[in-house]
């Protein structure tokens, strides 16, 4: 944003002549939009990704109705949620009831102010941004326990209770996690964490060492705790606390809650790919003008560790689909199937999109000389805006759709048991790892 | 020092998502932990003892069906068998078949929904969509044999209301070919799950002295270790000539015997069982007669009877007095989910909230059958 603020500022004759400060203003004010608009966006296909997710596991279809594949179901839910009314209990501590679920949205749209989109694109890159993030993260468990106090039902004050209980425990491997991170690379911004990362898969904290390979898994299972999602959703769990501490919200409060806990799903994600994952950079560390013709690039290639760890990891899924698809056609042959009726071509449509993906890759690789050469405005549009923020985006979802996965599959925790996962397992396992980084860094260097 | 602190009296129900029904516990809680439950049942009483002294024996058949909605056949047949007794009517052997298939059937549906609302209580909602969608296969099984899908009004004094229509043996057979492998899925899938069994194994411990002692039937008593079913035991219809084992509780797959997570696996296991006597039944069923019919309006002489057969909630007995003519004088109707809800205040005190929720799932209830 400090970019765009003084390049606008110094190329734009328009923002010369209203200042320096109100040209920030109205950045600002454009940034905060978007994000918001990213943020609701993102909320609102998570809605439908998880209703969808839950269709496959489920054996169901999940939503199909409104507009192609049910996409347009979230609107549809969110006018609704406008549209009903507001009920607040008699009862009820009116103001504070009104405003709790606002604190929580508030805390997670906050969060996307660090979360980088790409090598440029990135509201703020505070450098405190780990710190930032986590403090953001915090304004939850007020937000939270308000709305359970100020509901004055029962349920809805034990799930407030659970919950203040659940994320300031689980804040600390979080944390924890997060920190062997910040002392591999020294630094706390987002974007310089990413660039720590840079030169391919074996240099993504996730493979790089064995002790933040282990922090990894403590940030993702300490963080959907955090966020309240199965198995550790006991602040809402349903069939104990009927809907916890927003059992007394109706209307757009409630979509509020909502709005916020789908949202902290990317949220997650996102620091998840930002720390271990890579953040926007592809798994191989293709420098794209020096690729070369491609006989040449395939000799290059096989002799480095990236490219080695990236077959390896591909061959897993690669032999899966395969085998799949094998069992699919040699089904389709003895029954004599015709093309479209066939099995395979039925269930592995998702052949069809990797073919797809790979096609649109390779084209991009094919074309970028020439674009380099005679378009380099789009050159740098593809290469440094669109192409980073697709595999940031990518890694998000799969990540995000493992949260999804498992609310659906694991039955959930109960309370003593949640403290007990957090303070004798996450926490020792999460400073032993912090210990072990630190040997590790001081064997390596 | 402890702090003084205040009990909060919580209220779980009438209408909570894990009561099943119309239920209501009256918690008093020290934050999570319940000092004690005491269940508070009626919120479905319909008086069915009653409706029976006012109708004939055979207009009360359908209201055995809205007994137990879960297993509609086993209630009608136990009410059948007991109307048989007391007034000496016999049944051909192809119906007796029938009923055994009918029931057995009907167990499985009913256990299915029992685990399958067990896992969702526990948090896992996929299990339960799943139970559901195999549940549904003997419902279109049903309403090929009778007409509904619920509530089936099936079996007659003397028999069955129709035959078998034809094919619904291989259909039949077709339906467990497709059940056996998923029921070993569904132990993959929840019953081995890590925190599945770290949520049941050892909680609500029910002894073997408190499961008599507070009259638990059925699957709830074989779990506390007591080896007693009444299809073996004292068999009617062709249990007899069946062959089948009965699952009871502790050894080595099972966790704390009486505990949640045995009388989880039970249901389970009496699953398996039932697919065995249906095969048995599909081999041995015998052509003849379907109904034994009799045109003379029924009267039962002056009496007292009582009969009592495996419903999928343990014993289901009818009491029946008559004093003659074409009603009865008094129908009492004994069931598993009665008794089992009188436990819940022993065993309910001192667990957690998310444990009780366990209890009540495990051991089985329904509501109408609580409240009739």
């Amino acid at each position: 944003m400090e970019n765009l603020v003084s390049d606008l500022f110094n190329k734009v004759s328009f923002f010369q002549q209203i200042g320096y400060v109100p040209t920030a203003a109205v950045v600002m004010l454009a940034c905060g939009l978007v994000v918001l608009n990213f943020f609701g966006l993102m909320s609102g296909l998570y809605t439908y990704l998880e209703r969808k997710v839950a269709g496959w596991t489920n054996s169901r279809r999940g939503p199909n109705r409104v507009g192609p594949y049910g996409l347009m179901q979230f609107m549809a839910d969110g006018v609704k949620l406008i549209l009903k009314e507001d009920i607040i209990p008699a009862a009820a501590d009116k103001s504070i009831f009104k405003f709790a679920p606002y604190l929580l949205l508030l805390g997670t749209a906050l969060s996307f102010v660090v979360i980088p989109f790409g090598p440029k694109w990135i509201i703020s890159d505070l450098n405190v941004g780990v710190l930032y993030l986590l403090a953001t993260g915090s304004f939850t468990v007020i937000g939270l326990i308000l709305a359970g106090w100020a509901s004055n039902n029962k349920w809805a004050l034990l799930g407030g209770m659970r919950s203040a209980a659940q994320i300031v425990s689980y804040e600390i491997p979080n944390a924890l996690a997060i920190l062997v991170v910040v002392l591999s690379t020294g630094t706390m911004s987002m974007q310089s964490i990413i660039r720590a990362q840079a030169g391919g898969l074996h240099h993504w904290y996730l493979f790089s060492s064995p002790f933040s390979f282990l922090a990894f898994f403590i940030y993702f299972v300490s963080a959907i705790a955090e966020i309240n999602r199965v198995p550790f959703d006991i602040p809402e769990a349903e069939s104990e606390l009927v809907a916890g501490y927003n059992i007394e919200y109706s209307a757009m409060r409630f979509g509020a809650f909502f709005a916020a806990e789908f949202g902290n799903i990317y949220v997650i994600s996102a620091v998840a790919v930002t720390c271990f994952l890579g953040g926007w950079q592809l798994p191989l560390s293709v420098d794209v003008g020096e690729l070369g013709p491609i006989g040449a690039a395939f000799g290059h290639f096989l002799s480095r560790p990236d490219v080695l760890m990236l077959l390896l990891l591909g061959a897993v899924p690669a032999t899966f689909f395969a085998w799949k698809a094998l069992r699919a056609f040699i089904w389709d042959v003895r029954r004599k199937r015709n093309f479209f009726g066939s099995r395979f071509v039925r269930f592995h449509s998702e052949l069809l999109v990797l073919g797809l993906l790979f096609a649109a890759g390779g084209l991009t690789l094919a074309l970028h000389l020439p674009l380099r050469a005679y378009l380099p405005a789009v050159y740098r549009l593809i290469f440094e805006y669109i192409v980073p923020f697709l595999v940031f985006f990518t890694k998000a979802m799969v990540v995000s759709f493992v949260v999804l996965w498992w609310r659906w599959t694991l039955p959930r925790l109960r309370v003593d048991q949640l403290m007990g996962v957090c303070w004798k397992y996450l926490i020792p396992l999460g400073f032993f790892c912090l210990v072990g980084q630190g040997f590790w860094m001081w064997l390596s260097s | 020092m402890p702090l003084a602190t205040e009990s909060m009296v919580l209220n779980m129900g009438p209408h909570h998502p894990s009561t099943h029904g119309v239920l209501r516990f009256i918690l008093r809680t020290d934050g999570e932990v319940i000092h004690h439950c005491r269940p508070d049942i009626g919120y479905l009483h319909r008086g069915l003892e009653k409706i029976a002294e006012k109708v004939s024996y055979a207009h009360f058949m359908p209201y055995t069906d809205r007994l137990d909605y879960l297993a509609a056949m086993n209630c009608n047949l136990g009410y059948a068998i007991t109307v048989e007794r007391a007034a000496g009517i016999e049944v051909p052997p192809r119906a007796e078949y029938i009923r055994v298939l009918v029931a057995e059937l009907n167990r499985i549906i009913s256990h299915l929904i029992s685990v399958g609302t067990f896992a969702m209580d526990m948090g896992a909602v996929t299990p339960f969509t799943h139970s559901l969608r195999e549940r549904e296969w003997v419902n279109d099984l049903f309403e090929e044999l009778c007409g509904s899908r619920l509530t089936y009004n099936y079996v007659r004094f003397g028999g069955v209301a129709l035959d078998l229509p034809d094919g619904f043996l291989q259909r039949l057979s077709r339906f467990l070919d497709y059940f056996e492998p998923r029921l070993r899925q569904y132990n993959r899938f929840i019953s081995k799950n890590k925190i599945f069994k770290e949520r049941l194994v050892g909680v609500a411990v029910i002894s073997p002295k408190d499961a008599l002692d507070y009259k638990l039937v059925g699957p709830n008593l074989r779990a506390s270790g007591i080896d007693w079913d009444l299809r073996r035991d004292e068999p009617y219809s062709v249990y007899g000539e069946l062959d089948f084992d009965v699952p009871v509780g502790g050894g080595a797959e099972m966790g704390e015997l009486g505990d949640c997570y045995s009388r989880y696996w039970i249901r389970i296991r009496e699953m398996e069982q039932s697919v065995r006597i249906l095969r048995q039944c599909m081999e041995k069923i015998p052509d003849g007669s379907h109904w034994n019919r009799s045109k003379k309006k029924l009267k039962i002489e002056p009496g007292e009877f009582y009969v009592r057969t495996e419903a999928p909630r343990g014993e289901l007995g009818f009491y029946l007095v008559s004093k003659g003519g074409l009603k009865p004088h008094r129908l009492k109707i004994m069931t598993g989910s009665f008794s089992a809800m009188s436990i819940v205040e022993k065993v309910g005190s001192g667990l957690m909230v998310a444990d009780l929720v366990a209890l009540i799932a495990s051991l089985d209830v329904v509501a109408p059958e609580v409240d009739r």
